[in-house]
């Protein structure tokens, strides 16, 4: 699995290395700012436009990993981890900014905001994987169904995040609540909870696809 | 010795075509030619048998191993070129079997370099700036590089030139001087299979009309010319019967049954001919005649 990974790396590195620059850029302007919502709002719109034109790029590549000698449910994880490794490295590297050269308490909710796009971003890239796996020789009587919900549920998933990230009540914005380092630190918690569910997920409905020809 | 591959009542169904319950096997050592018109199951047999496509039902195992996807210790076994390749477009040829390299234990570099001197690739080349009839040399040097015991061809010559054709047969033949491996070799260019192959099974329609071996089907099928007063005649063994007037022409599937009864008939001025494993295939995949009738016969 890790030699796969590698390669793909390799080969898309101008592409890694690219996305990663970008979500570090942005993730600095964000230490310190008293709203960081649109920095946060753009570095998940980049991502969702970058997945959207490298996935079934890579997805041709499947055909090719069928064949070797990997087990299904490995390739499957790797599939998945390849588009979250430069998500995750990018929040590990915010966090040991946040760690290392500023107040941690003063940049929480900045954060904390950073873990409610991750697990939008999560689930954004774990949707166009079910879809996938569903739609191409995958349970044929439900197909036009998970089509269907899919889109409304990444939908869903975009306009709930921008509701969060953005959203005021009473002339409060909701981040200043739901962030609030008194509240429960819902996102992270959300974070832990929800990258092996849909990781799990991704790999269940992988190694259960009818065809790996697309 | 378990068999290369052996099918128990595959089944695939798609919604405009159903491929089998197929049953076939293949003994290490052997070659079989599988032969079809296009669109009669030949790929999706062969992406069942490599895991690219999931059966419906029925059981496959290769070397005595279950096909499954999450044990495949099996894929060590298999080289399998497909109807499609696929590379890393933007790596050189040879990058892309380094990295085919490092997922097989037996791969030889050397062997690889020396094949695709053989076959005129130019490996430094990008994958995606190859000709058809390159990629096809890249993806064969791919399947046979790791050695395995089984290969899988899939229509494997298309896009190549003479010369590269000629040369990957010998290369086949070279292989299997051992004896321990096994080809499965799909095509509808059947001078090509009918050099190479042991057996052949032909396939119709998602079934398998008949499984014989070659040369037994070269012996028993001929062509008979005779004269006979008649014009009601059914013979036995008999695919193919045309006449004009008294003139009578038929393609037998035994011809000594055929022959038999011709002399009982007292027919006499009978002439035969052998034909090419091409003919046959077009008598038989023509279905001139009920053939699935036939493969209890042969």
């Amino acid at each position: 699995m890790w030699r796969l990974l590698k390669a793909e790396l390799r080969y898309r590195k101008l592409f890694f290395i690219g996305w990663l620059f970008l979500v570090m850029l942005l993730m600095l302007m964000v230490v310190g700012r008293s709203d960081p919502g649109k920095y946060h709002s753009l570095a998940v719109m980049i991502f969702g436009v970058w997945i959207s034109l490298n996935f079934f790029w890579d997805e041709k590549r499947i055909r090719l990993y069928t064949l070797l000698p990997i087990p299904a449910a490995k390739l499957g994880l790797a599939r998945v981890l390849k588009w979250h490794l430069v998500h995750f490295s990018a929040i590990l590297f915010f966090s040991s900014q946040l760690l290392l050269k500023h107040d941690m308490a003063q940049n929480l909710e900045s954060w904390r905001l950073l873990t409610l796009s991750s697990v939008t971003l999560i689930l954004f890239v774990s949707l166009p994987f079910f879809y996938h796996d569903i739609t191409h020789g995958g349970i044929k009587s439900y197909r036009d169904l998970t089509r269907a919900l899919i889109i409304v549920c990444e939908i869903l998933v975009f306009v709930l995040w921008f509701f969060l990230a953005h959203g005021h009540v009473d002339g409060h914005r909701i981040t200043a609540w739901l962030l609030s380092p008194k509240e429960l630190p819902i996102f992270p918690i959300l974070n832990v909870l929800f990258v092996p569910v849909l990781f799990h997920a991704s790999v269940i409905i992988f190694t259960r696809r009818q065809s790996y020809l697309k | 010795m378990p068999h290369a591959f052996e099918f128990k009542n595959l089944v695939k169904t798609y919604p405009d075509f159903k491929l089998g319950p197929l049953n076939l096997d293949l003994t290490p050592g052997l070659v079989l030619g599988f032969v079809g018109p296009n669109g009669s199951g030949k790929s999706t047999t062969m992406h069942c048998l490599v895991g690219l496509v999931r059966a419906d039902s029925g059981s496959m195992e290769i070397f005595g191993r279950e096909n499954d996807l999450n044990k495949p210790a099996w894929k060590f076994d298999i080289g399998y070129v497909g109807d499609i390749h696929v590379f890393y477009e933007n790596w050189s040829g040879e990058k892309n079997l380094q990295f085919l390299a490092q997922f097989y234990p037996s791969w030889s570099h050397e062997f690889a370099a020396k094949l695709a001197k053989r076959l005129d690739l130019p490996l430094q080349k990008k994958a995606k700036e190859l000709s058809t009839g390159n990629r096809a040399k890249l993806a064969i040097i791919a399947a046979l590089a790791h050695a395995p015991k089984l290969l899988i061809l899939d229509e494997p010559t298309a896009g190549l030139d003479p010369v590269a054709r000629a040369e990957f047969q010998d290369v086949l033949f070279e292989l299997m001087a051992d004896g321990e491996r096994a080809i499965f070799y799909s095509t509808h260019i059947l001078p090509e299979i009918s050099r190479l192959a042991d057996e052949l099974a032909f396939l119709q329609s998602g079934q398998i009309v008949l499984r014989t071996a070659k040369d037994e089907l070269t012996e028993k099928w001929r062509k008979i010319t005779f004269r006979f007063s008649r014009n009601d005649l059914q013979f036995e063994s008999v695919v193919s019967q045309q006449h004009e007037g008294n003139d009578y022409q038929v393609i037998s599937s035994d011809f000594e049954v055929t022959m038999r009864q011709l002399h009982e008939l007292g027919v006499e001025n009978v002439q035969h001919s052998r034909l090419s494993v091409d003919e046959i295939a077009v008598q038989i995949l023509k279905g001139e005649k009920n053939v699935a009738a036939l493969e209890s016969r042969a």
